[in-house]
């Protein structure tokens, strides 16, 4: 009897764990999947002349992106803008702490989260900011100026691609 | 173990698990028992897999159909997790069957069990309701139209159904509060009920226990563990390998193209509510309400009323039921199998899904190349074919079949005016066969053919062919730069090629085109690159046909 009763209590097990399993791996590979392809290439922000010299202007980064079901062109971020001359430097409105949107209150970039602080190109002066604004790669071309935007993991003192 | 044995000594959790395992069985274990079991199980899958579908769904007018598309045609495993949502659906409503015959063959519903049946019947209500309102989520064509009949017969119920049906649908018509009310009570409000009803049904069948056949009643008791719950794994696991099998073998789930309120369609609803179906067929258009609403009231009147019943009243009463559901369902199928009109209709919204699935998975970029053709042929069919036709000649606008090619262009200079239909394009004169002919018609036309594309062309032919264009004075009308503007009257420079046949799909309105002459829609703005492309191939293949 005390044998039989071991058989069932492995066939009890068995049959419970193919079952759970039969639930767990495909909910696995099923949350795990992803696909939202970003790809990342340059799009135009605006003009170059309407820029004023030294003052961050916020641009946003308008593309056509598919969003898992749907495709729409729409903002997914933004850039504040800085041009000395011909030049334009592009950093990330996106704070490196915890992701708030920073803003340009006329001497210095303020978080409004946690007051972090950061100067016109970007270096953190205050704030438990990790590192400085996220840079992004700036083109000009025919008086347009064109940002490839990459978005960065938060809350680290290195870039890692998100 | 340590942490085990410190939860135990907090909680006392083994002493419950003892309850549940050591529950006594009076007669001993049985494998007719293991239906309850079983539908606990479906209920598990039903939860594991709504609540996956559920995190890629969105009850939106707008987004319903394309988030589970996603789920169903990207997703990882999605078709998988969606089969067997809906596959666990039909089983639940099959051994529901089976439980309900087991009780009423045992006398289960019988006093002292009287609320046990009763509990049980409101739950067969609630996965009926579940059903009904997940049919609709999708917002596919089948969802839809069967859940306005539905619907309907719910507004036409008296004195309450209008007001009943506006609340339910959120409006007069379906819309976004349609949907958001039925995910709502289908992912909040049902499963709460039938939470708490099967939380009931559990404590009162353990107050009153298993009812032992007749004459059993004696056999030595078991204990729930291990013999009846191996039995009730095992039961479990049969239907749960029949429903992979299932999924496996129909890919998951059907999903129809999205909702179009204006189109036609032939609803039909589940297969369990086939039976009311048909029973509104039969029923003449007087007698529909009291049908549709009395047929199952009485039924349900009956079955509550079990208990007073003596055991062949009570068998006969189901055995009527469940026959009758049978072989109405069955009668539903066989009529519908035999009707063209119904055969057509199915097939056609077959394609139409298969459309859909094409076109969501082209705008997602995430099309086989081996389906680029397929692709262009259902947008051939559902933006093209209304005026053009590419099997035969239509009255409406330029035949493509064979568009372009050698013997199409020969056909076109003959009598020009017979390729544009009903279109305000006409008046070029015909190249008759007189004014050119043999070689030099072949020559002519083969100029014409090269233009979209050198590949396989006569390069004597064309350079002769381009001498008498200028000689026939064509070139009075036609410019041949491929940019300059005609005035209505098309510029031929690359006519037929690749690019010039996405430019003329995207814009056939342009200067170098027809100008102000032409009647066909601007498909850039409707249809995405990729999509245009993929009907420049399709087209194209008529030149060499």
């Amino acid at each position: 009897v005390g044998e039989r009763r071991r058989a069932l209590a492995w066939i009890v097990r068995g049959l419970s764990t193919a079952l759970g399993a039969l639930y767990v791996i495909p909910a696995m590979r099923y949350l795990g999947s992803r696909r939202q392809e970003e790809r990342s290439r340059a799009i135009d922000v605006g003009d170059l002349r309407s820029l004023p010299e030294g003052v961050p202007q916020r641009a946003p980064i308008r593309a056509q992106a598919s969003d898992a079901w749907s495709t729409d062109v729409k903002a997914n971020a933004a850039v504040f803008l800085v041009r000395r001359g011909d030049t334009v430097r592009a950093f990330d409105a996106t704070c490196p702490h915890t992701g708030c949107a920073v803003d340009w209150d006329g001497a210095r970039f303020r978080c409004p989260c946690h007051q972090s602080e950061f100067t016109d190109d970007g270096q953190r002066t205050a704030g438990p900011a990790p590192r400085g604004l996220d840079p992004q790669t700036v083109e000009v071309a025919d008086g347009r100026v064109h940002v490839t935007y990459c978005r960065y993991r938060t809350g680290r003192p290195d870039r890692v691609r998100a | 173990m340590k942490l085990l044995d410190w939860i135990e000594d907090r909680s006392g959790y083994r002493a419950l698990v003892r309850v549940a395992l050591d529950e006594p069985i009076p007669g001993g274990a049985r494998a007719g028992y293991v239906f309850g079991s079983v539908l606990l199980f479906l209920f598990a899958n039903q939860a594991t897999t709504g609540l996956l579908l559920a995190m890629g769904y969105a009850p939106s007018v707008h987004d319903a159909w394309a988030s589970v598309a996603y789920t169903q045609e990207i997703a990882t495993l999605g078709w998988f997790i969606r089969g067997l949502h809906s596959a666990g659906a039909s089983a639940m409503i099959v051994v529901l069957a089976l439980h309900l015959l087991q009780v009423v063959w045992a006398g289960a519903y019988r006093k002292p069990r009287e609320l046990t049946w009763w509990v049980g019947l409101a739950l067969l209500g609630v996965v009926l309701a579940f059903s009904l309102s997940g049919y609709l989520l999708p917002w596919d064509q089948k969802g839809y139209f069967a859940t306005q009949v539905a619907t309907s017969l719910l507004g036409a119920t008296p004195g309450i159904g209008t007001a009943a049906r506006e609340i339910v649908q959120g409006g007069a018509s379906y819309g976004n509060l349609t949907l958001t009310r039925f995910y709502a009570l289908h992912v909040i409000l049902l499963p709460a009920t039938i939470v708490a009803l099967i939380a009931a049904h559990i404590a009162l069948f353990s107050k009153n226990g298993v009812t032992p056949p007749t004459g059993q009643e004696n056999a030595p008791t078991e204990t729930f563990y291990p013999r009846q719950i191996a039995l009730d794994l095992l039961a479990a696991s049969i239907c749960a390998f029949v429903l992979v099998a299932w999924v496996l073998r129909t890919h998951g789930a059907s999903l129809e193209a999205p909702a179009d309120p204006s189109s036609s369609y032939e609803a039909r609803p589940e297969w369990y509510f086939l039976p009311l179906f048909q029973l509104l067929r039969f029923l003449p258009g007087s007698l529909e309400t009291a049908g549709a609403l009395g047929v199952p009231l009485v039924a349900v009147g009956l079955l509550v009323a079990l208990p007073r019943m003596t055991r062949s009243a009570a068998l006969s009463v189901v055995a009527l039921i469940l026959g009758g559901a049978i072989g109405l369902g069955a009668y539903a199928k066989h009529a519908d199998a035999r009707d063209p009109a119904f055969v057509a209709g199915r097939d056609r919204a077959e394609r139409a899904a298969e459309a859909a699935r094409l076109r969501f998975r082209g705008k997602l970029g995430a099309l086989a190349p081996s389906d680029r053709l397929a692709l262009a042929k259902a947008l051939f069919d559902d933006e093209c074919a209304s005026c053009h036709r590419l099997d035969h000649g239509s009255d409406r606008a330029p035949p493509l079949a064979h568009w372009s090619s050698r013997a199409w262009i020969e056909a076109f200079l003959e009598s020009p005016d017979s390729y544009f239909g009903r279109t305000d394009i006409h008046a070029m004169k015909p190249v008759t066969k007189a004014m050119v002919d043999g070689e030099d018609r072949a020559a002519l036309v083969e100029w014409i053919w090269a233009q979209a594309g050198a590949e396989g062309a006569d390069a004597a032919r064309v350079t002769r062919g381009q001498t008498l264009f200028a000689q026939l004075s064509c070139g009075d009308c036609h410019e041949t730069d491929g940019t300059s503007d005609g005035h209505g009257i098309p510029n031929l420079g690359g006519r037929g090629s690749a690019a010039w046949l996405r430019a003329f799909i995207a814009d056939a309105g342009a200067p170098r085109f027809f100008g102000k002459k032409n009647g066909m829609p601007r498909f850039a703005d409707k249809l995405t690159d990729e999509e245009i492309d993929a009907l420049v191939d399709l087209v194209r293949q008529e030149r060499l046909r």
